[in-house]
């Protein structure tokens, strides 16, 4: 009975970190009565598998955590570009970013690739007096990075694979548009809100990157000040601008479609889906550049609602489902290897297991007689 | 008089291929056969052909007492984590702990799995012959199947047990 009272503990933790009642858990739970969690909790019901792995579902705590292999209390701490009205999207984000990180750090740790896995380069905090000082540490991480002339395209898969950033998706309803943290078990983590548009999610990716960037010197007591965050974000934005829209490359297009000194509101549309941008961060950036000399112009423009419907118009096609690329090849590359099985893989993906088939089709597991082929290095 | 019949544990994959195939109906009138509670609920909802997602509808069965459903509760799952090493939990989902934890109550029991992951944990529970793979379950009761697929084979059973087995001999 040691073990159930243990339990029934555990069950009360992850129940109060989700911030339920009995009532709503029993609710949740179909129980006809809250006297039934609290049997639970008290070690005087046997709990079913089935149950567990509900409660764990309900309280977004892993079964791990259930049974009393991992410490419930851990608790990421994120940076809030915007943070959410109600508290309780805000708890539930958080809940879901532990609750993600935590398989993306089980993915690695079965391949044995858990620790040392990142680097952020370092960064002199002179480069974040000025805008064109910010605009200077944008080009540089740009060709550090190698991002290329159109960073969006490449900047997922770059901060991913060389920099080992993970970058996970989840649903925010009204709790903004990402958040970030650098975290002494996962690293660095970037969460974008899966439901904003792609060019949005570029430069939610590029603005958050700066967080990550600069970590160190923008702690999170001090962000607690809204003058001094305020300013953070600007800083922010001002990087993600320069770093998606190098000078160089934006004029070069620009060059293309200006006839005496005038644009046809069009082709900036045209260019902002070119680097996977916004309109409107496309238009500040001109302004940035002081191509759109008046602020009230600019802002005039990134607010037009004929634009921000032709905007949206042209770009219909162009709304897909993020995919949580790295995170997703390691869940292959552990089935691959046969380190999960086919269940725990759909659990990692988040698919049924009907699915998994068409999953690994796509995303590529070999045949048997490829597989075990092998190259010898000298 | 007791029955000789086996009874059959199945897992979830091995549900959805028999009702891809055509062959669960008669399968489960032919066979006595027990699966998890996790399997039955929230693991074996449909599969998915050319036209679509059709779905598989347990409910018949195991209202007529044809398909049995056991859970396991929090003691088994402890039991069964006891025996496993964290490296060899850390592969299988729960619907698989479940059906492991009912093995290792029961002794039975023989598992139908086409998942390399449950068939490696088998040797670490102490039921090495008490899994079966699809190919020769079918042989056992008559029908011929003509789909196989690898996973399905005695073959790649064998292979994952071996293979389970070493992990065992290596891990005590």
């Amino acid at each position: 009975m040691a073990g159930e009272k243990n339990l029934g503990m555990r069950l009360m933790k992850a129940r109060k970190r989700a911030h339920f009642t009995k009532k709503a858990a029993a609710e949740m739970m179909e129980f006809q009565h809250y006297q039934t969690i609290s049997d639970i909790e008290n070690g005087n019901r046997n709990v079913k598998a089935r149950e567990l792995t509900k409660f764990s579902k309900l309280y977004l705590c892993s079964m791990d955590m259930l049974m009393g292999k991992i410490d419930i209390e851990v608790e990421l701490q994120l940076l809030w570009r915007k943070y959410p009205a109600d508290e309780n999207d805000a708890h539930r984000i958080k809940l879901l970013a532990q609750e993600h990180c935590e398989n993306y750090f089980l993915l690695e740790k079965i391949l044995g690739m858990e620790h040392n896995n990142w680097f952020i380069p370092n960064i002199d905090k002179r480069n974040l007096l000025s805008n064109r000082a910010i605009d200077a540490l944008a080009d540089e991480i740009a060709r550090t990075l190698c991002l290329g002339s159109r960073p969006a395209k490449c900047l997922e898969n770059i901060l991913e694979n060389k920099l080992g950033i993970k970058i996970l998706y989840a649903e925010f309803n009204e709790g903004g548009s990402a958040v970030s943290t650098i975290h002494q078990k996962y690293g660095p983590v970037i969460i974008i809100n899966k439901d904003e548009a792609p060019w949005r999610r570029n430069y939610d990716l590029a603005h958050e990157f700066f967080h990550i960037l600069t970590w160190d010197y923008f702690d999170m007591q001090s962000m607690e000040s809204e003058i001094f965050r305020r300013d953070v974000e600007k800083k922010a934005n001002r990087f993600a601008s320069s770093l998606l829209l190098p000078h160089a490359d934006l004029i070069e297009e620009l060059e293309k479609i200006v006839v005496n000194r005038v644009v046809e509101i069009a082709d900036i549309i045209d260019i902002a889906r070119e680097f996977d941008v916004s309109t409107p961060a496309l238009i500040f950036r001109l302004f940035n550049l002081r191509i759109i000399k008046d602020f009230d112009h600019a802002s005039e423009l990134a607010n037009d609602r004929e634009i921000k419907r032709m905007d949206k118009k042209v770009r219909s096609g162009d709304n897909s489902d993020p995919i949580p690329n790295k995170y997703y090849k390691l869940a292959v590359k552990c089935y691959r290897k046969k380190m999960i099985s086919r269940g725990k893989l759909a659990k990692f993906i988040g698919k049924n297991r009907a699915e998994i088939d068409q999953f690994l089709d796509k995303w590529g597991v070999y045949e048997e007689n490829v597989e075990h082929k092998k190259i010898v290095f000298t | 008089m007791l029955s000789t019949k086996k009874l059959f544990l199945l897992d979830a994959d091995v549900i959805i291929d028999f009702a891809k195939y055509g062959v669960l109906d008669s399968i489960l009138r032919r066979t006595k056969c027990i699966t998890g509670e996790i399997v039955a609920e929230d693991e074996v909802k449909y599969y998915l052909t050319a036209e679509g997602a059709k779905s598989i509808d347990l409910s018949e069965y195991i209202d007529n007492k044809i398909l049995t459903i056991e859970a396991a509760d929090f003691s088994d799952l402890q039991k069964l984590e006891e025996l496993l090493p964290q490296d060899m939990a850390d592969i299988i989902d729960e619907g698989e702990k479940e059906l492991l934890a009912i093995m290792t109550r029961r002794n039975d029991l023989t598992l139908i799995s086409c998942d390399h992951g449950p068939i490696r944990c088998i040797p670490f529970i102490d039921r090495y012959y008490r899994v079966m793979s699809l190919e020769i379950m079918l042989k056992s009761i008559g029908i011929k199947a003509y789909w196989l697929e690898e996973k399905h084979t005695e073959k790649y059973m064998k292979g994952n047990l071996d293979i389970g087995r070493t992990k065992f001999i290596q891990s005590s």
